[in-house]
């Protein structure tokens, strides 16, 4: 009793002390309920004894679209397994067969985003005789679900959105458009000579740099990149691309010329269709970002120009670049100057700051020849107008990137 | 005084105790004991029991006398497809009488067939025959596209072809992806897989076309697995080479048919321009997808004396077949 007392009792505990730690957990301070709470209580345990059945009838009977990831087919697209009559096992109807797409078309409902704008794509597109269908848009979360596989090529180019359309003409003729937003010249063109054939020449004037390869037609203008596949090479198919090509003329702004192509092509006489331009990691040098780069005509030598910011940078840039030839290389003296000489190709190297730039010549076969191109860059470079160098050491505007859950 | 004490010591322990365990199931890495973290939700679903393929595959009992690769070159699909599953034992090899078929092709893209980004229809057509003259009950086609399913089968011509020999034709819905085992397998040892058209299927043939690939270099039989997966498979491009080994693991099928009818030798997977697309006018099977993709890879892309991808040593490591395809026991036929 005396203990019960002790554990009981409040002990010295003001008021405001016992509620806070109560001394007496435990005790019941009413035994008895009403009638009305005790049928409250009862339909409460009822209610959450349903709800507890429920919970496990639903674990047990899990609604299948849970195991089915919204990607699950790729495209998320809701597809109609069914083919003109003969229908896959518990497949829908003939009726619904009616409803699946026809060749040509756009992506199915759902898998493309809901179209919203063109982007940068012309209004009028099709040819007499030809008509459009539903354009769809794909940015840099779901390119995978348009060109999986060809995706990266993309992303790594300054990719923002990839803007798409049929068009279909006579004879079941069809040319799919792939306008590729690439947010700037650099990159647009970058992609444009990267997918060029070796042995195509390609046509540039007013601003516009472009190819047809048989039944394709290819071609950079401002920041867009675009691609008409046309199903077969016939006069119906190729009068459209010349459609195309004169709708993308007019339609798509030119923009400013970039500074590279300013140089290589007016200055140096390149064909602006041999531009690359890497934003990072360019000859596989972790520190070679924004390097722009052209191939002379003997197909091997190339030139490459890089802004640095200011002189002192420019240097220091220049010293890493003979530090990384050197890393395949040994350095040789000709001509008055440093070169680095590959180990394996027996092709020659060299870097030189430029005022604000870096200048380079790599895998040059002939040493003079290599020499005499990169004085005529280092010239070119060094009459570059201040403010070219200025805003060529800003870059080109950032690519959109994925931001996870989309393409990893 | 010193009861009190001991009680606000206990009655202390026990909050920060339990303070503490909550913080624990709360915040620990969901791998942990009795963690009840759960970042992306999939710990709330409803744990589904993963399917698994016959442990053998589908691939019917090995020989040590049969050619393990059939080439033919010619100009008569037909005449070649029967030609080179001659050279491997014969379609009766492979196909009983009553047998489901499913045949898998390459129709990833919304491209016309000439641009050689998808299996020949023609191909397909002649392999549906084929299985179809050997007794087969039922020949399924399937494959799970990249872009929009039904505009892939209908521009790619392999949907009406497939139809026309006499298959039926399974384009993929959300609801026809069921969870796969694979055993060993690093990257897809449990992941959605376009199951429907398997259910009840006693052999599986693929047929692929050879396509150059920006990531992993070429595409061929091995690869076209990668069309029945389902889930955001476009993740696996992180390490192309050690998927495509994956899907070695997988899927054995009863055989492979390599489609070299055309080659898609650049621009790849996608393609687009007819100059990047050459007649390669031949046409393999094969008991390994290995051995078929190397001498597509010499033969057919033309890079012989280049390294062989990754994937295919990755895949041959796990004993998945033999790339060194010239060492195997091949039978080249024309025909025509």
């Amino acid at each position: 009793m005396e203990a019960a007392s002790v554990r009981n009792a409040p002990s010295g505990l003001g008021a405001s002390e016992r509620r806070v730690l109560n001394p007496r957990p435990y005790r019941v301070f009413r035994k008895s309920y009403s009638v009305t709470e005790a049928k409250a209580g009862a339909v409460v345990l009822v209610g959450l004894a349903a709800l507890a059945a429920w919970v496990v009838w639903r674990g047990a009977h899990p609604d299948p679209g849970l195991f089915a990831d919204p990607a699950a087919t790729s495209t998320g697209s809701v597809a109609i397994p069914v083919v003109e009559g003969r229908t896959a096992p518990d497949g829908p109807s003939r009726a619904a067969a009616a409803r699946a797409e026809p060749a040509g078309s756009g992506p199915s409902t759902g898998s493309a985003p809901t179209v919203v704008d063109r982007g940068a794509l012309p209004a009028s597109l099709a040819a007499p005789g030809w008509k459009e269908r539903t354009a769809s848009r794909f940015d840099a979360e779901n390119l995978y679900v348009k060109i999986d596989g060809r995706a990266d090529f993309f992303l790594s180019r300054g990719f923002r959105s990839l803007t798409f359309v049929t068009l279909e003409g006579p004879s079941d003729a069809a040319v799919d458009v792939e306008l590729y937003d690439l947010g700037s010249a650099e990159n647009a063109l970058g992609a444009f000579a990267a997918e060029k054939p070796p042995e195509t020449k390609a046509a540039s004037g007013g601003g516009t740099s472009w190819y047809v390869a048989r039944n394709a037609l290819f071609l950079a203008r401002g920041g867009s990149y675009a691609r008409a596949i046309g199903s077969d090479e016939s006069p119906a198919v190729l009068a459209q691309l010349e459609a195309l090509r004169k709708a993308f003329e007019q339609g798509i702004a030119a923009g400013e010329k970039p500074w590279t192509v300013a140089l290589f092509a007016d200055a140096l006489g390149l064909p602006p269709d041999r531009l690359q331009y890497a934003a990072e990691n360019a000859f596989s040098f972790g520190f070679a970002k924004n390097v722009t780069s052209a191939t002379l005509d003997d197909g091997e030598t190339e030139l490459f120009v890089l802004p640095a910011g200011d002189a002192a940078k420019a240097k220091t840039l220049s010293a890493k670049f003979e530090e990384g030839f050197l890393s395949y290389g040994e350095k040789v003296a000709a001509a008055g100057a440093s070169w680095v000489k590959d180990r394996y190709l027996s092709t020659f190297s060299r870097t030189v700051a430029a005022g604000t730039m870096v200048v380079g010549v790599r895998g040059a076969p002939v040493l003079p020849k290599g020499a005499e191109a990169l004085a005529k860059l280092e010239k070119a470079v060094l009459a570059l107008p201040p403010d070219v160098a200025k805003k060529a050491a800003a870059g080109p505007p950032s690519a959109a990137k994925p931001t996870g859950g989309g393409y990893e | 005084m010193n009861e009190d004490r001991r009680r606000f010591l206990k009655q202390l322990g026990a909050v920060a105790g339990i303070s503490l365990g909550a913080g624990y199931v709360s915040l620990a890495p969901s791998g942990w004991p009795l963690s009840l973290s759960d970042p992306d939700g999939e710990g709330g679903k409803p744990r589904e029991k993963g399917l698994r393929l016959p442990e053998k595959g589908f691939a019917v009992d090995p020989s040590n006398v049969l050619p393990h690769l059939g080439v033919a070159r010619g100009a008569d699909l037909d005449a070649m497809l029967k030609a080179a599953v001659d050279a491997i034992g014969g379609i009766r090899r492979f196909i009983r009488t009553g047998d489901v078929v499913l045949v898998k092709p390459n129709v990833a893209f919304e491209r016309s067939a000439p641009l050689g980004a998808t299996s020949n229809p023609d191909v397909v057509a002649a392999l549906v025959r084929l299985c179809r003259e050997a007794g087969a009950a039922e020949v399924r086609v399937a494959d799970n596209p990249i872009e929009s399913p039904a505009a892939c089968f209908a521009r790619s011509g392999v949907q009406r072809a497939a139809i026309d020999a006499g298959s039926e034709v399974y384009l993929p819905t959300p609801s026809d992806f069921r969870l796969l085992e694979t055993p060993g397998a690093t990257h897809i040892a449990r992941w959605p897989f376009f199951w429907r058209p398997f259910a009840g299927v006693t052999k599986v043939i693929g047929v692929a076309p050879v396509k150059d690939h920006n990531l992993c270099r070429a595409s061929m039989t091995t690869k076209n697995w990668y069309g029945l997966l389902g889930g955001r498979r476009n993740q696996f491009h992180q390490d192309i080479h050690g998927i495509i080994a994956d899907l070695a693991l997988m899927l054995r099928p009863t055989f492979v048919v390599l489609d070299g009818s055309r080659v898609l030798w650049r621009s790849g997977p996608t393609g687009g321009s007819l100059a990047d697309v050459r007649e390669g006018r031949t046409i393999v099977a094969s008991t390994d997808s290995l051995a078929a993709d190397a001498f597509g890879w010499d033969e057919l892309l033309e890079r012989k004396g280049e390294p062989l991808p990754a994937y295919f040593a990755k895949a041959a490591e796990r004993g998945l077949g033999n790339p060194d395809w010239k060492r195997t026991n091949v039978r080249e036929i024309q025909v025509g």
